[in-house]
């Protein structure tokens, strides 16, 4: 909008102006153009969306019933009340409490140990990285096998060493313990690629200097590089508690949630209303709790981490 | 003095040499569900009972020829690989386009609106499934092509990763392209396109990895058998073939899996660039 009232002016100034601005018009408009695709597909699919969900999850929408009315905060008390729902928050927590410490801790030995002049760089990056590109789907099929009570390889390991077996995925005890591992292994690759970028960028100079002063290994990490890296654990622990509160493709393949919904997890909850008994409004309702819950968190983590990590590197 | 720092180097390579063992352990405990799965996948009928451990006794296709049958492989192969190239294809146009428009031209609201496109980030797609799903079907499009590829088409992960790139080339070159008389796009697609292919690459890659493996979408999206993604043919064979039928099963993961391993194996350089150079995701 500025761009032609600017240009109007420059008509009534000068013939020189006048064209300048015209460019800038032109400049102005080829850039929108160029925005157009990206911020149609944007728009409509995850803006749009995004909004909407919050319209349906005040409707008694059911998929296969084209109208739907006007509910108000129905579905919210009717979630609140909902013990399943409360049952899938908890399981939800217990995941991402056990998988995100673990994978950070996992992810920085492995970076911090790849950082330190070892042979073979190479070879262990491309290990601990390539189930992050193998699909979840693929690698639940394996561990599913590897759990499996009677054949599977975790128990034979298990008797090797004198144990007793373990049901995993069919006790409700140990089924979550058992996903949190497999996502684990799969997820803790991805993070030690960024810490070990972070720590590249750590300057040598420091742990030169600190050897002098004859630190120890632990103190050098103390005051070096836990406090140098902090920015970086700020983004994973961002990134990874968005995605660990979105646990899905595993327990669908693994559990479906069971046994006796120890696994049930949020998003898997909201699929089943949504697309298996169709309740379109309910599941949004769940949506909008989660959305608002993650948005909370993340500006929580912004406001009581993200301010203590600005160091000047 | 001498003696001393030679101790010290002494140390410093028994030390290298213990952590070189701490992590080929590591690297084995993370390799050994592929080792393994890899060795199951041959074993045939009691074998994966009775030889736990061992290699199989004879190195049989049969597992393959049954997995290759149950998940329709070459139809939901071919799919996967449509649905990810187009929508990394996409990607990349969608991408370029308005990376270019961000990095390189000024217009009203560029800040606000370059933070409405990299705020899209922040919007976890389980929450929107249900409304996302109505706004698809409303075009007809679900159970189509169209729900796999259009809606992936655009991220602000590739917009914001590929502008990061063209703001490290110099602007003398685009104004020496415009003394010889190039417009913009000329100069987009003879001068910066051919220097940002690492860039490119890198999104390239990216985008069809994660669409290659993504399962929720499709699973929700599309039903129809003609139309199944690999993931779908693999967990729907996966159900079919609960009774602990795992040979089979396990050469259809690695079917499942061979693909993304074999690209990465390629493309690593690529693919983890997207990973730190971005920093966003």
């Amino acid at each position: 909008m500025a761009a032609p009232s600017r240009e109007r002016q420059g008509v009534i100034k000068s013939p020189r102006r006048r064209s300048f601005s015209r460019s800038k018009l032109v400049e102005a408009l080829s850039a929108y153009l160029f925005l157009l695709p990206a911020a149609v597909i944007l728009f409509a699919f995850q803006y749009l969306p995004a909004i909407d969900v919050f319209r349906l999850s005040l409707t008694d929408r059911l998929l296969l019933r084209p109208f739907s009315n006007f509910i108000g905060f129905d579905n919210y008390v009717r979630l609140w009340n909902d013990d399943r729902f409360w049952n899938s928050v908890w399981n939800t927590f217990y995941f991402v409490a056990g998988s995100v410490p673990l994978q950070i801790a996992l992810a920085l030995l492995l970076a911090m140990a790849l950082a330190s002049k070892i042979r073979a760089l190479g070879f262990f990056r491309t290990t601990f990285f390539l189930p992050v590109v193998t699909s979840m789907v693929a690698v639940s099929v394996v561990w599913d096998w590897l759990y499996h009570p009677r054949i599977g390889l975790f128990n034979e390991i298990i008797k090797l060493f004198g144990g007793d077996p373990v049901a995993w995925l069919s006790s409700s005890q140990w089924a979550m313990p058992a996903i949190i591992l497999l996502v684990v292994w799969k997820g803790t690759g991805y993070y030690m690629v960024i810490y070990l970028a972070g720590l590249m960028d750590i300057p040598h100079q420091y742990y030169e200097a600190a050897k002098i002063d004859g630190a120890s290994g632990w103190a050098m990490f103390r005051r070096i590089t836990w406090p140098l890296l902090a920015p970086t654990t700020y983004l994973i622990l961002i990134l990874q508690v968005i995605n660990s509160f979105q646990v899905f493709s595993s327990v669908y393949v693994m559990t479906g949630g069971g046994p006796l919904r120890s696994t049930e997890v949020v998003v898997y909850y909201l699929y089943q209303r949504a697309f298996e008994s169709l309740e379109f409004g309910y599941a949004s309702a769940i949506s909008v709790v989660m959305f608002l819950f993650l948005i909370l968190l993340t500006v929580v983590q912004r406001v009581f981490i993200g301010s203590r990590v600005n160091y000047d590197r | 003095m001498s003696m001393a720092s030679a101790a010290i180097g002494r140390r410093e390579k028994r030390n290298v040499f213990l952590l070189t063992l701490v992590l080929a352990l590591a690297a084995f405990i993370w390799l050994f569900p592929f080792i393994f799965s890899f060795i199951a996948s041959f074993k045939t009928g009691n074998e994966l009972f009775t030889n736990i451990w061992g290699l199989p006794e004879r190195w049989d296709l049969s597992n393959y020829q049954s997995a290759f049958r149950g998940l329709n492989f070459e139809r939901s192969f071919l799919n996967s690989l449509f649905v990810s190239t187009s929508v990394a294809v996409l990607q990349c146009v969608t991408g370029t386009l308005a990376a270019f428009a961000f990095a390189r031209m000024r217009f009203p609201g560029k800040e606000i609106i370059f933070m409405l496109f990299l705020a899209t980030l922040m919007i976890p797609g389980t929450v929107t499934l249900t409304a996302n799903f109505l706004i698809l079907a409303r075009l007809d499009w679900i159970d189509t092509y169209w729900a796999l590829i259009i809606p992936h088409g655009a991220s602000g992960f590739s917009i914001f990763l590929l502008r990061q790139f063209f703001m490290t080339i110099p602007v003398e070159l685009e104004e020496a392209a415009r003394l010889d008389g190039a417009g913009r796009l000329r100069f987009l697609w003879s001068v910066l396109l051919p220097l940002a292919r690492p860039a490119l690459t890198t999104v390239f890659i990216f985008q069809f990895i994660s669409n290659y493996n993504d399962f929720l979408w499709p699973l929700i999206m599309t039903s129809s058998e003609s139309l199944r993604v690999i993931q779908i043919s693999l967990s729907i064979f996966t159900d079919l073939e609960a009774t602990a039928n795992y040979g089979p099963l396990m050469a259809a993961a690695i079917l499942t899996m061979i693909p993304t391993v074999i690209i990465f194996a390629f493309m690593q350089r690529a693919f983890i660039r997207g990973i730190t150079r971005s920093g966003i995701k």
